[in-house]
Parts: structure tokens; C-alpha cells; sequence
């Protein structure tokens, strides 16, 4: 915290330099730039624009893991204002809560009852939430079936006028709402047209900023590599990212242990009347619980980080009915359509075999924020500051990246510099679990592996999903020592070409057959904490020559 | 290769000529398109749901008749679903990748994520709707908890 001014003194964020660009909201942006142009401003910053908010600029302060508070959250999660899902927001809430989450956004599926009816019932319920657990960050967001394509969270920086806003948002330009979910050209412009109007309302100061992660990217093969690249184009400051892993990781409990024996992630789809055509029929199944898009080793992650834009990962839980839980909806389907709500869910007294897990009880998304403010953690998730990890595979993760060329050391999603032909080192410390996961273990981290994909540029077909030049450049396995902590560290020697590197780690038990590689996750059961894998997001390395 | 070949071969040899006979009905709802061909065809031996991406997403559907119909005919089979094809009915339970091939029309078993022999074990789940690819009659397969393989398709998949 010390080289860094946030807040500090009365130097608004627009006129420390020492707070980089993309830290900024695009109207900050527009004010540092106007007293930049004025000459009241040094002309030191890198010139990455508002617009490339989420595509991690050169970042010219201190960045290492030890100036931010990682706060463990969820943005993707139902309550009883969802046609199909049962909770009362205090219940998810404290669910949350109880599993150790910092921060959480409510995503209820847009809808027509939602959008008539759950809005301001939602936000009066997130307002109650939001006095009772003071620590707590808790978002009202939205599931926007978004035209053309898959669910996507959506939520807002606190404003006057947020849940009006949303509902507004959904009123314009949600599938269902609607009538747009069918995947067409025309429908993929309405989804663009959405994000245009996000862009619009930050601009304008409606709203503070915003964000969109797009969820369970691969469930229904219907989100193209298009799609993708056209939303970060669009709005790189609101469309930054994607779940690495889908939520409802239950479904694959095995009958044996009370589980529905079905799909991680639920994911048990083939291809459908919106699937785009293009895709291998490995991308309708979770590998190692994760989603393909981000799993599959050269894939269409790496495609994009290839582009050597920012592109991010999260994990949620997507809760609608937890597994195992005795609650149960007294309500039928039909009564929402007419109240935009169930009824508050009855004790049954029959454990369920329900697919998700509670928010934080098995999958998180950790976020680098310089404080803990709504701000700060929508400023994480949009710079890319942000690990993600199953059952509690990991306590903690601080990457810090060096270039040899001097200069502050990086973080997560940040990007450092390097003469052509120096070195660049990267040091892990990885934090190991020494409490049991709330599936009864104590999880050991077996190996963490570094990846390293070189930058290749923009890619000429907007439909790639895959790029060669992505290898793990060194496996480490974790030996368990005095204190529980595991460092690794390793240095790219004469460095000549722009890449970027990342982390995944897992507990060792599944790979796919003689290789490192996650497996793809079989039919008819497969206990969630048997298989577990952490990823981190990546760091960019540019060259100057 | 040869060997799918030969039972493909062999089959047809078996069936009599046939026509492939085709619609449109607009479903956007594949179940629905299934009932649309059922209804028009109940006597076909094999019927088949076709996504079609213009104007918006639907299904079309194919018939295979051994009699003239008014219906247009169809020579283009490539991503065809076949909810109901000869030999369906013999593949219940479990059985290895030889006698799926043997006992039905399916050209060929092929694995998601896992490589098959003739040997593999194919738990059909009793639900079994291969597609042309490559111009072969294909059962896409993946890999199962107890060892064998399953369809790619699961009846009532998780598609909200």
C-alpha cells in the first residue's frame, strides 16, 4: 500500500499517476487525459486508452501481490426471484458467508416476471443484506441471457439508480425478455448493441462501471469465438472474462454418496439447434470440472491471451438447490411467472441430491484489490487480478514477475517489459490448505505447472480457437515443508518474442491418459472433491527491442 | 476402416433400395420435429432431425421410404441426427463397439475423449441417436466412470 495513493491526500485517482489507466473509470480516463492535453499533467503514463481497460496495459507502479487484500467471492448465484431456483438472498447470503466469501453478486435469470416484478423485491432483500453483514460486498447483478449466445453475469458499481438501471437493462436487451435467445447474426448485434448501451451509461456517469463475464461458456456449444472477441472489442472494460469453471460442480456426485451421478457443471450436452458448428465434441464436456474453453491446453483461452489481450477466468457456484440441503421450493414454476418469486423454501427433511454447491463451499474466484470496496474488487476482476480454485486446493497464490529491465514487478493480470534477449523470472508462492475443505479433507496441492504462450497478435479468423505456440514450460511438485508453503520459481532466459504466462495446479489424482493434461470428465459419477485444479490468470510480458 | 466399409456394404445390400425423403416443419424444438417426422412417416425405417442455421435456428427432418412420396428427396445426410434407425431396438444395455456395428445401422463407434476397440463396452442407456459424419452413420462416445464407454447424447440433457 505504501507506494500507492489511492485516496490519499486530496489527489483525485485521474491525477495520480502512480494509479495506472486502466485502474481508471472511462471518465477519469477523459479527465486525466483532458489535464494531460492541458500540460497539467506529466506525460508519463502509457497510452493505453480507457477502452483498453481490461487488456492490461503497461502498468508503470508497483504491482506486486502484497499490496492487495485477495478477496475470495462468487458472481454467479440464484435466489427465490429466479424461475428455477429457491433461496431467499439472506439465506445464499449467508451460505456465502459461512463458507468464507468477501464479496458476492445475486445473478437471478432474466426473465419477464424478473424483470416485472423480482428487480425491486430483489434489491429491497440485498439492501436488508447488505446491513446485516457489514464485511460483505454483495452485488445485485443479473443473469442476462444474452442474444444469441449463453447466460453472462452483469453487474454494476453501487449507484443511486442501480437496480432501476438493471432493470432497464434487461427491459432493452435480455433473450428471454425479449425473444432473442435463437443464435443469429441479428441476435449477436442486439447482444453487442447491449454492451454498446453499458458503455454508453458508464460514459455518461449513470452508472460507475460495470462488468460481464460470460457463464458456463461451453454448456450448450452456442457461444462462438466471435462472439468473444466481438464483446472484449466492444466494451473491454465491461466484457472482460468468463467462468473457467461452470458452477453445479454436485451433479457428478455418485449415487453411491447420495449425488445424481449426472455431469460436472451439468455438463451432459451435445451439440443443439444453437450449437455453433465449428466446435469439437470435447468442448461439450467439463475436463477436470472445468470448461474446455479454459482447460483444454492451446486452446481457445490461449487464443485470445495469444492476441495479447487480456482475457479472464472466474469460478462460481452458480447455486439454484444445494446439494444436500433438506430445503425444498413450496412453490410451483407457475407462481413465479406471476410474483417474479417462489415462496421462501419449507424443510423437508429429506436430503437432496441437488446439483450445486453453497457460494464459496467448493468453487471461488479470488480477487487482488487494493481495498475492500466495491470498486476495488470490480477493479480486480477487471485488470485480471485474480486466481480461482476448487474444494480449497489453494489458501492463497502470489505470483510476482520480474524483468530484469528494472522496474516495478508485476502481479496477476499485469503486464511488465523487457529488453530483447533479457530475462524475465517469476516467483509463486503458493499458500497450502491446512483446514479441511467442506468436503472433509484437508486438500493437498501435488503440482503446480507454469505455462507459457507467446503473443502472436490479433488473429485474422475471429472464429480461432486454438493456438500452437502454448507449452508448460516447467511442472513443480510441491513438497510439503515446515511451514505450509510451497515456492517455486523460474526464469525465461533471453527472452526475444512477446508471451504471456500463467499457473495451473492440481491434487494430482486425474490426468488424461500419459500426460498432465486434465482428463475429460466421465459419465455416471465423479466425486467433485476427488479432482481438484486451481488457475491463476496470466501475466504479459511485452519485448522493446 | 475397410471394415466399417464392408458392414456398410453389407447392410445396404440387406435393405432394398431406399429414397431419402425431406421437410421443413420450422421446429425450433428438436422433440417436436420428431413428432412432425413420426407423424408423417410412420413407416420409415430410418428418420433423421437436420439443424438448419437460416433464416434463425430449427430443425429439419429426413425420412428414408421404399415407396415414391410427394415429399422432395434428400441426397445430403452429412450432420443428420438419427432418432430412429434400423436396429435401434437391439441396442440395449451393454454391449461392445463389434456388435453395435453388427446389429444395427451404425457405421462406426467413435470416442470423445477416449479411443474405442471392438471390444469397448458401449452402455447404450437405451438411448442411442448417432449422426452422419464423414458419410458414416456415427455413434459418438465418451468416456464412463465404470470403464465402458456412453453416447454422447443423454436423454433430457441439461440445455437451460
Amino acid at each position: 500500500m505504501h507506494d500507492h495513493n489511492h485516496h490519499h491526500g486530496d489527489t483525485p485517482d485521474y491525477a495520480d499517476l502512480s494509479v495506472p489507466e486502466r485502474e481508471l473509470r472511462p471518465l477519469d480516463v477523459s479527465r486525466r487525459r483532458f489535464l494531460r492535453n492541458a500540460g497539467l499533467l506529466g506525460a508519463t503514463v502509457a497510452g493505453a486508452g480507457a477502452l483498453s481497460a481490461g487488456t492490461a496495459s503497461a502498468n508503470p507502479g508497483w504491482d506486486s501481490p502484497g499490496r492487495y487484500q485477495w478477496l475470495s467471492g462468487d458472481h454467479h448465484i440464484h435466489t427465490q426471484y429466479s424461475n428455477d431456483a429457491m433461496y431467499t438472498v439472506e439465506q445464499q447470503v449467508a451460505g456465502g458467508v459461512r463458507n468464507g466469501l468477501d464479496w458476492m453478486v445475486i445473478t437471478d435469470h432474466g426473465y419477464l416476471a424478473h424483470e416485472k416484478y423480482a428487480v425491486q423485491q430483489t434489491y429491497a432483500d440485498v439492501l436488508k443484506a447488505r446491513q446485516k453483514h457489514r464485511g460483505l460486498l454483495l452485488w445485485q447483478g443479473l443473469e442476462w441471457n444474452t442474444p444469441a449466445a449463453e447466460h453472462a453475469t452483469v453487474f454494476f458499481d453501487c449507484s443511486r439508480d442501480e437496480a432501476h438501471m438493471l432493470q432497464t437493462f434487461e427491459q432493452l436487451f435480455d433473450g428471454n425478455v425479449n425473444g432473442t435467445n435463437p443464435s443469429s447474426p441479428a441476435n449477436e448485434l442486439i447482444a453487442v448493441q447491449g454492451l454498446r448501451w453499458l458503455d454508453a451509461q458508464v460514459r455518461a456517469g449513470k452508472i460507475n462501471s460495470a462488468l460481464f463475464l460470460a457463464n458456463h461458456p461451453s454448456r450448450n456449444g452456442r457461444l462462438s469465438p466471435h462472439e468473444l472477441r466481438n464483446w472484449r472489442d466492444v466494451a473491454p472494460h465491461i466484457a472482460v472474462g468468463m467462468e473457467g469453471s461452470p458452477g453445479a460442480q454436485a451433479d457428478s456426485t455418485p449415487t453411491a454418496l447420495g449425488g445424481n451421478g449426472a455431469a460436472r457443471g451439468g455438463y451432459s450436452n451435445s451439440p443443439g439447434v444453437d450449437s455453433w458448428p465449428g466446435y469439437p465434441l470435447e468442448l461439450y464436456r467439463t475436463h477436470g470440472g472445468f470448461d474446455w474453453m479454459t482447460a483444454k491446453l492451446g486452446g481457445l483461452w490461449d487464443s485470445m491471451l495469444a492476441e495479447g489481450r487480456g482475457w479472464w477466468i472466474t469460478s462460481n457456484s452458480d447455486s439454484h438447490r444445494n446439494f444436500g440441503d433438506t430445503l425444498t421450493s413450496p412453490s410451483p414454476d407457475a407462481d413465479y411467472s406471476a410474483t417474479g418469486k417462489h415462496l421462501d423454501p419449507v424443510d423437508s427433511g429429506v436430503k437432496h441430491s441437488w446439483a450445486d454447491f453453497w457460494p464459496g463451499q467448493y468453487s471461488r474466484t479470488v480477487v487482488g484489490a487494493t481495498d475492500r470496496s466495491y470498486r476495488a474488487v470490480m477493479d480486480g476482476i477487471r485488470n485480471g487480478r485474480v486466481w480461482v480454485a476448487m474444494g480449497g486446493l489453494l489458501a492463497g497464490l502470489e505470483v510476482t514477475v520480474f524483468s530484469d529491465e528494472g522496474g516495478w514487478p508485476v502481479t496477476l493480470g499485469g503486464r511488465t517489459t523487457v529488453r530483447r534477449g533479457g530475462n524475465v523470472t517469476i516467483l509463486v508462492v503458493a499458500r497450502l490448505a491446512t483446514r479441511p475443505n467442506a468436503g472433509g479433507s484437508v486438500p493437498k496441492l501435488a503440482r503446480m505447472d507454469l505455462i507459457q504462450g507467446q503473443v502472436t497478435g490479433p488473429v485474422t479468423d475471429r472464429d480461432t480457437f486454438a493456438t500452437p505456440d502454448v507449452r508448460v514450460v516447467q511442472s513443480f511438485e510441491t513438497r510439503r515443508g515446515f511451514v505450509p508453503v510451497a515456492v517455486f520459481q523460474h526464469t525465461f532466459r533471453n527472452v526475444c518474442d512477446p508471451f504471456y504466462l500463467r499457473l495451473r495446479g492440481t491434487d494430482g489424482n486425474f490426468h488424461a491418459t500419459g500426460s498432465l493434461e486434465p482428463r475429460m470428465d466421465p459419465a455416471g459419477g465423479v466425486d467433485p472433491w476427488s479432482d481438484l485444479w486451481t488457475y491463476s490468470n496470466p501475466v504479459f510480458v511485452d519485448v522493446v527491442r | 476402416m475397410e471394415r466399417f466399409v464392408d458392414v456398410l456394404e453389407s447392410r445396404v445390400r440387406g435393405r432394398g433400395p431406399v429414397t431419402l425423403f425431406t421437410t421443413d416443419g420450422g421446429h425450433r424444438d428438436r422433440h417436436e420435429a420428431e413428432h412432425f417426422a413420426l407423424e408423417l412417416a410412420p413407416a420409415a425405417t430410418l428418420l433423421c432431425t437436420h439443424v438448419v442455421r437460416e433464416p434463425s435456428p430449427h430443425h429439419a427432418v429426413s425420412f428414408e421410404l421404399d415407396a415414391p412420396t410427394d415429399f422432395p428427396t434428400r441426397s445430403e445426410r452429412e450432420g443428420g441426427r438419427a432418432f430412429r434407425f434400423p436396429g435401434q431396438d437391439a441396442l440395449r444395455g451393454s454391449l461392445p463397439v463389434r456388435e453395435v456395428v453388427a446389429s444395427s445401422a451404425i457405421d462406426r463407434v467413435v470416442g470423445v475423449g477416449c479411443t474405442v476397440t471392438d471390444d469397448t463396452v458401449v452402455d447404450t442407456r437405451n438411448y442411442v441417436r448417432p449422426v452422419y459424419a464423414d458419410g458414416l452413420l456415427t455413434l459418438h462416445v465418451t468416456p464412463a466412470a465404470s470403464g465402458s464407454v456412453v453416447p454422447l447424447e443423454v436423454e433430457g440433457g441439461h440445455v437451460c
